[in-house]
């Protein structure tokens, strides 16, 4: 959340958190007074809605240890709805507002809290006659609890719309929602300081909420020489002109089964043999099963997990939301100081992403990665096995440095692969395209298909009557 | 200071009415044959008492004994009038404290 608001709540105004039941308002409230109370001050929790029996139980299921925080409960009791405490004599304004203000007046003058979470605020209304006199109740209600010395967290549950008289007199305004099972948030007014606008993931968890901040490449640096880095196959390099450089995003794209994340194990096995650590996402594969795959072709991943200097991570797609997945990869390469990243495959990601712009959130991770100097390896999965050629069905080509893409052929009357260079941003490569084998003993790179016509259709004939003898 | 009776079996309503009124009349809450200057009665009330506020009425004429009846907003259409012989006026709820 500090890092939303940029650095934090300003002290001594008032915040208002808004949205419908079961976003998390009141889990948001309680990790506000945690820090108070963690820091040995003064903290209320002032309750509307529900009773404070509840609270300390949902409290502690979620996690919270409340300690010394004080709860002034303002809730409708169970004998209110008995016949004896019903009334309608006089409006509830006229009955409860002066009882229910001079408690708080009381409670606040005592404790003198450094921090006040106000819950249910829109239950207010019910003790003012009109709209027009509830805004300046509700006013004058913040400013006395600010002026007392706190900053205040309050939080209405109204519907679009019928909040607006709240959202103005609020210093900031903090949205949180729940849509299509995925909880967000989003920062739509702060007085007196910049915030970090759009969507943010949100989840509740056993130690409460969890925020995760959109990424923001442009936050982030490092010092880094682009340098090409070896795929470990002299031939891959000549194609390549040396490697895929630091801080590039290369996409690797082919049909299904021709090779896509076995490339993409060489490069980062040979990353991993001089020393720099991997980390490999899976968004369709287990590890188990590219640990074998790769164990049948010579390369030495199980050692390099082992070794730590290859991590292997089974993403589910349903479950992480792009912003959680880039933390994932944050704190790896932040933490853990990766410096090859490889998403196998945009595909998977897409699941990840797909209440949000994919090419966007795709588009912040690799800059973000770029930005750090990480080589990133996107593994790409085009439809169609041969015929008409595409880099990508999702439109992401553009945030790459580099394309690599591997193709099935008819050649000689036999299945084969190719592969070849479509992009590099920064070098030359070699603009042929050459045989790609996946053997017993690793990939095995053929020379250059020259005098080939027609690849990428798929089809491709000899430009000049017969072909060569191999 | 006017004796009133106040015949309403709401019991909160009854104790924020004589929260009100108490601090400027005399107040009683039972039927008896005590001098009123004015009777509030509720509609339960009415549908316990009505003998007792006819009687109350016909013993105090020529003179008026009012009786008012303190009804809710949403049953105005059926009580917002006088009810012959037993009420002159409505009181709708809720009511504004002036």
């Amino acid at each position: 959340m500090d890092e939303i608001l940029r650095g934090g709540l300003i002290p001594r105004r008032t915040y208002l958190v808004r949205g419908g039941p079961g976003v998390g308002k009141t889990i948001l409230g309680l990790h506000f007074l945690d820090i108070s109370v963690r820091q040995g001050e003064a903290a209320l929790f002032l309750t509307f809605g529900e009773s404070e029996g509840e609270l300390r139980v949902n409290a502690r299921l979620a996690g919270f240890a409340l300690g010394d925080l004080a709860f002034l409960d303002i809730s409708p009791s169970s004998g209110q709805f008995a016949e004896e405490r019903s009334y309608d004599i006089f409006p509830p304004s006229e009955v409860e507002r002066e009882p229910v203000t001079r408690r708080i007046r009381e409670t606040v003058a005592s404790l003198k809290p450094a921090r006040i979470f106000v819950d249910g605020m829109t239950q207010l209304r019910r003790l003012s006659p009109n709209a027009f006199q509830f805004r300046g109740e509700a006013l004058a209600f913040l400013r006395f609890l600010c002026e007392s010395g706190a900053t205040v967290l309050f939080t209405s549950e109204s519907a679009e719309g019928e909040d607006d008289d709240l959202q103005f007199i609020a210093d900031a305004v903090i949205h949180l929602e729940l849509l299509a099972g995925r909880r967000r948030l989003s920062v739509v007014k702060f007085r007196g300081s910049d915030f970090r606008a759009g969507y943010h993931t949100l989840r509740l968890c056993d130690r409460g909420m969890e925020v995760f901040p959109r990424l923001l490449p442009s936050e982030f640096s490092a010092d880094f020489a682009p340098e090409p880095i070896s795929f470990g196959l002299p031939e891959l390099d000549r194609l390549t002109h040396g490697g895929l450089e630091r801080g590039a995003i290369s996409i690797i794209t082919g049909p299904s089964g021709v090779g896509k994340s076995t490339l993409g194990m060489q490069f980062v096995s040979a990353a991993a043999a001089r020393g720099e650590r991997a980390a490999v996402y899976l968004f369709e594969e287990w590890p188990e099963t590219l640990i074998r795959r790769c164990r049948g072709i010579k390369i030495p991943v199980e050692a390099m997990i082992e070794s730590g200097m290859v991590r292997l991570e089974h993403i589910e797609p349903l479950y992480f939301t792009g912003d959680e997945f880039a933390r994932m990869v944050r704190r790896e390469v932040e933490e853990r100081n990766t410096r090859v990243v490889m998403i196998d495959s945009v595909s998977g990601y897409r699941l990840s992403v797909a209440d949000q712009d994919l090419v966007g959130q795709l588009h912040a991770l690799g800059k973000y990665l770029q930005n750090m100097g990480v080589a990133v390896l996107l593994i790409n999965e085009v439809e169609r096995i041969t015929g008409d050629f595409r880099v990508t069905d999702v439109g992401v080509s553009y945030v790459a440095d580099n394309i690599i893409f591997l193709r099935y052929l008819e050649l000689r009357g036999e299945m084969a692969k190719a592969i070849g260079v479509l992009k590099k941003r920064l070098s030359d490569f070699e603009k042929t395209l050459r045989e790609f084998a996946i053997t017993p003993e690793g990939i095995r790179i053929g020379g250059p298909l020259r005098g080939l016509r027609g690849i990428l259709s798929g089809n491709p004939e000899w430009a000049e009557g017969e072909p060569p003898a191999r | 200071m006017s004796h009133i009776l106040l015949l309403l079996e709401g019991k909160e309503n009854r104790r924020l009415l004589a929260e009100l009124l108490g601090k400027l009349h005399d107040l009683s809450f039972d039927p008896s044959p005590d001098a009123f200057d004015l009777i509030l009665a509720d509609h339960e009330a009415l549908r316990h008492h009505g003998e007792f506020l006819r009687s109350r009425r016909l013993a105090e004429e020529p003179g008026l004994l009012p009786v008012l009846l303190v009804a809710r907003r949403r049953d105005a259409p059926l009580f917002a009038g006088p009810i012959p012989g037993m009420v002159d006026e409505s009181v709708l709820t809720p009511v504004e404290k002036v």
